[in-house]
C-alpha cells in the first residue's frame, strides 16, 4: 500500500541484530501517525526467530525470505528480493540502519529503482502528512531538516541508536517470500573466520602477524547498540591495558571501544574503533579512558548523551567536550572504579 | 592491470564549514583535500600495480579546481588523472554521483575499480555499491585485505567476530577500509613527475549521461534549513586520583545509569 512504512531488518549469521528492532519500532510508530500499515523485511537464514522479535516491536507484517543463498553471496540476492517486494507493494518508506549491510543494500536498491535515499538520519517526524528528516551535519554542530522530492519509495538510513527499540508486544503476520536465486555474476562469500568466539571473557591473543592483541569477549553488547561504552586509547600503554577496560565494561554491562592508534598498533581489532574512520556511536554514557579527544575521535562519539573522561593531562582536548572530566592516572582509578561498580551492583 | 581509483575531494576536518544559500556544503578550494578514506584506496591501487603491473588512474568527480588534488594523487604515484566535471553535476546526490562515476568507469575500462569506504563530508558510504549496481557488477565492500589471482579478486572484510572472505571475478569493484594499508606520502621526485602526467576532463556529454538524472535535477532529497545544535556539556572537572572513582560512581548514580 502506497502509504506503508517498512523497516529493513539485518540478519547476520542467522541472528537478528538489535538495531533492527530500533527501525522496526520506528516503522510501527510512523505508520501509526500516517494511518497506514507497517512491515519489516527479514532476509537471510533463521527468519522465523527474527519474525517473532520484529512482531514484538509492533510491525503488522513481516516479509521473510529464508535461504542459504543469502549467506553464500554478498548483498546481491538480498537486493533482488527486496527490489521485487518494493515493486510489488510500493511502500512509502523503508527505514534501514546505516551499517555496512544497510548501506550496501540501500545504495543498490536506490540505484536500481531510482529511489530517494537519505542516510545518517537522526530523526523522522510526520508534519502535515509528510515526512521531515533531521540529519546532523558538521560533526553534530548543525541539525539539517530535509525532505524528499518526487514519487516512489523513500529510503531512510538511521544512525544506530537514533530510535529506541520499543517492545510494545504483538505478533506480526508472516508472509513467506521465495528466496532469490544465486546471482550469475556475484560476489561469493565465506566466513566468518579468524578469531571466532573468544568465549565468556576477553583474552590476549595473537594477531595474524604474530603480535599481542586484546580479543574482547564475544558476548559483550555490540558497540552500535550499547547504552554504555568504555573506550580505551593510547594511554593504556599496550594491548594488555584493554583487560581493565573490558573488566570495567563487564561490571557496567557495557561495550568496549577503542581509539584509532590502538587499532593501528594492533592492540585490539578494528571492529572496536570509534571515530571518523571507525564506528559512530551514540550511547547514553561514553567513558573515554586514556583518550586525548582528537577531532577524528570526537566525530564518532560526540553525540553520546553523557561523556566521562579519564586522562592525566588536564589540557587534553577531551576535557573540552565532556560532562565529567577526571584528571588522574587511569592505572590507579580504573581498578578502583571496577571494584566500586561491582560493590554498587552487588548491593 | 587497469586500475581506477575513485577519489573525492572533501573539506578537511578542521575547516570551518558553512552551507550555501541553497543549503549545500560550501566547498572552498583552500580547504579541499583528498578524502582521507580514499588515500587507502589509492595506496592499494599502487600496491596492486607494483604486483601485477599496469596503470593507476585517479578518477574524481568535482569542480575544475579539484585538478589540484588529482595532481596530488599523481604525485603520490598514480599514472594519470581523470576529472569528471560539468555544471549540471552540481548538487548531485549519491545516486547521481554514482551514475556519473559508473559512466566514466565504463568509458575508461578497468580490471579493478577501488573506492574509499566513505566520504568525509557526509559519511555516506553508499556511492561504491550504487556504482556497482549501475554497472551490474558485484561490489567487494569494506575490504581489509585484497588479493588478485587467477582472474579473481578476493577480500577479507571485518565481521563482528573475525572476518569474512568474499571473492568475485575481474573486473571487480572493491571498497577499502583503513586497516588495509598505510598510505605513502608524495616524494620529491613524485611531485616533480606529477607535473608532466596527463589529466583528462570528461563532461556529461563526453560520458553520454542524461543531465536530468544527475545534479540538482536528479536529486531526490532536499535540505530545507538548518539550525545550530547546542553542544554545551556540563564540563565538571575533578582533579586527582583520590576520590575519583567515587565521583564517577556518584555521577553514574545521579544520572540513573547505575
Ligand atoms: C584521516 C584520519 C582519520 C582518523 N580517524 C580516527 C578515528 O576514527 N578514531 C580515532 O580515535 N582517531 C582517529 N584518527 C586519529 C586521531 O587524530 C588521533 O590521533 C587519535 O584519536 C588519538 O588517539 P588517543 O587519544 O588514543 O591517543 P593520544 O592522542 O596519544 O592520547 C593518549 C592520551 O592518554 C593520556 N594518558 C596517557 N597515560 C595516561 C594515564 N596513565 N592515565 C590517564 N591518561 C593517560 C594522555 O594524556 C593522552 O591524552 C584519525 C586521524 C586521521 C588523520
Ligand atoms: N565525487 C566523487 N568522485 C570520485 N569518487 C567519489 C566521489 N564521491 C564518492 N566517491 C567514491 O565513493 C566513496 C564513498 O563515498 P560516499 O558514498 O559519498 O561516502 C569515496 O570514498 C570515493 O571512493
Amino acid at each position: 500500500m502506497a502509504n506503508d512504512v517498512w523497516a529493513l531488518a539485518e540478519i547476520a549469521n542467522g541472528k537478528l541484530t538489535g538495531v533492527s528492532l530500533q527501525v522496526a519500532s520506528k516503522a510501527a510508530e510512523l505508520a501509526g501517525q500516517l494511518g497506514s500499515s507497517s512491515a519489516a523485511v527479514a532476509i537471510g537464514t533463521n527468519t522465523a526467530a527474527a519474525t517473532v522479535e520484529l512482531g514484538s516491536c509492533g510491525v503488522k507484517t513481516v516479509y521473510a525470505a529464508d535461504g542459504t543463498v543469502y549467506d553464500e553471496y554478498l548483498i546481491q540476492p538480498h537486493v533482488d528480493t527486496l527490489a521485487a517486494l518494493v515493486e510489488q507493494h510500493q511502500p512509502a518508506v523503508i527505514l534501514f540502519v546505516v551499517s555496512n549491510y544497510g548501506r550496501d543494500v540501500a545504495a543498490r536498491l536506490a540505484a536500481r529503482l531510482g529511489l530517494g535515499l537519505e542516510y545518517n538520519v537522526s530523526d523522522v517526524t510526520v508534519e502535515g502528512g509528510r515526512l521531515v528528516l533531521t540529519v546532523p551535519a558538521f560533526d553534530g554542530a548543525q541539525s539539517v531538516k530535509a525532505k524528499f522530492v518526487g514519487d516512489g519509495t523513500k529510503l531512510i538510513g538511521a544512525r544506530p541508536n537514533a530510535f529506541p527499540a520499543n517492545r510494545v508486544g504483538g505478533t506480526a503476520e508472516l508472509v513467506t517470500v521465495a528466496p532469490a536465486t544465486a546471482p550469475a555474476n556475484g560476489a561469493k562469500l565465506s566466513g566468518p573466520f579468524g578469531a571466532e568466539d573468544t568465549g565468556e571473557a576477553g583474552r590476549l591473543g595473537k594477531s595474524a602477524d604474530g603480535h599481542d592483541t586484546w580479543l574482547p569477549a564475544a558476548n559483550l553488547p555490540k558497540l552500535e547498540e550499547a547504552q554504555i561504552i568504555v573506550s580505551g586509547g593510547r594511554g593504556l600503554g599496550g594491548p594488555a591495558g584493554f583487560a581493565q577496560i573490558e573488566a570495567l565494561a563487564t561490571a557496567l554491562g557495557a561495550s568496549v571501544g577503542a581509539s584509532r592508534p590502538t587499532v593501528d598498533d594492533g592492540w585490539i581489532p578494528y571492529a572496536y574503533q570509534v571515530g571518523q574512520t571507525g564506528k559512530t556511536v551514540k550511547p547514553t554514557v561514553y567513558i573515554a579512558v586514556g583518550i586525548s579527544g582528537a577531532v577524528q575521535h570526537k566525530s564518532g562519539m560526540g553525540s553520546s548523551r553523557l561523556i566521562i573522561a579519564i586522562n592525566k593531562d588536564k589540557d587534553a582536548p577531551i576535557f573540552g567536550f565532556c560532562d565529567l572530566g577526571v584528571v588522574g592516572d587511569l592505572n590507579v582509578i580504573v581498578p578502583q572504579l571496577i571494584e566500586k561498580v561491582k560493590q554498587r551492583k552487588g548491593s | 592491470m587497469n586500475i581506477v581509483v575513485c577519489m573525492k575531494e572533501t573539506p578537511s576536518i578542521t575547516a570551518v564549514k558553512r552551507f550555501t544559500a541553497d543549503m549545500r556544503l560550501e566547498r572552498r578550494k583552500e580547504d579541499a583535500e583528498i578524502n582521507p578514506f580514499d588515500e587507502y584506496a589509492l595506496e592499494e591501487g599502487l600496491r596492486q600495480r607494483e604486483k601485477h603491473g599496469g596503470e593507476v588512474i585517479a578518477l574524481c568527480m568535482g569542480p575544475v579546481t579539484a585538478t589540484e588534488n588529482i595532481r596530488k594523487a599523481l604525485a603520490i604515484g598514480a599514472d594519470r588523472g581523470v576529472l569528471v566535471t560539468d555544471p549540471a553535476l552540481e548538487g548531485s546526490d549519491a545516486i547521481g554521483t554514482a551514475r556519473a562515476l559508473a559512466a566514466a568507469l565504463q568509458k575508461l575500462g578497468f580490471d579493478l575499480a577501488l573506492f574509499g569506504s566513505a566520504a568525509a563530508d557526509s559519511y555516506g558510504g553508499v556511492v561504491p555499491a550504487a556504482v556497482a549496481e549501475v554497472l551490474g557488477q558485484p561490489l567487494l565492500s569494506f575490504a581489509s585485505k585484497l588479493e588478485i589471482a587467477d582472474g579473481r579478486a578476493k577480500i577479507e572484510r571485518a565481521a563482528e567476530t573475525g572476518y569474512q572472505v568474499a571473492e568475485a571475478a575481474i573486473p571487480a569493484l572493491v571498497s577499502v577500509i583503513q586497516t588495509i594499508n598505510v598510505p605513502r606520502y608524495p616524494s620529491m621526485k613524485g611531485i616533480m613527475q606529477s607535473k608532466k602526467k596527463p589529466i583528462d576532463t570528461f563532461s556529461l556529454a563526453d560520458l553520454g549521461v542524461d543531465a536530468t538524472l544527475v545534479g540538482v535535477a536528479g536529486a531526490r532529497e532536499k535540505a530545507t534549513g538548518s539550525s545550530p545544535v547546542d553542544t554545551q556539556r556540563k564540563g565538571e572537572l575533578f582533579s586527582g586520583n583520590d576520590g575519583a572513582a567515587d565521583r564517577i560512581v556518584a555521577f553514574l548514580v545521579e544520572q540513573k545509569v547505575l
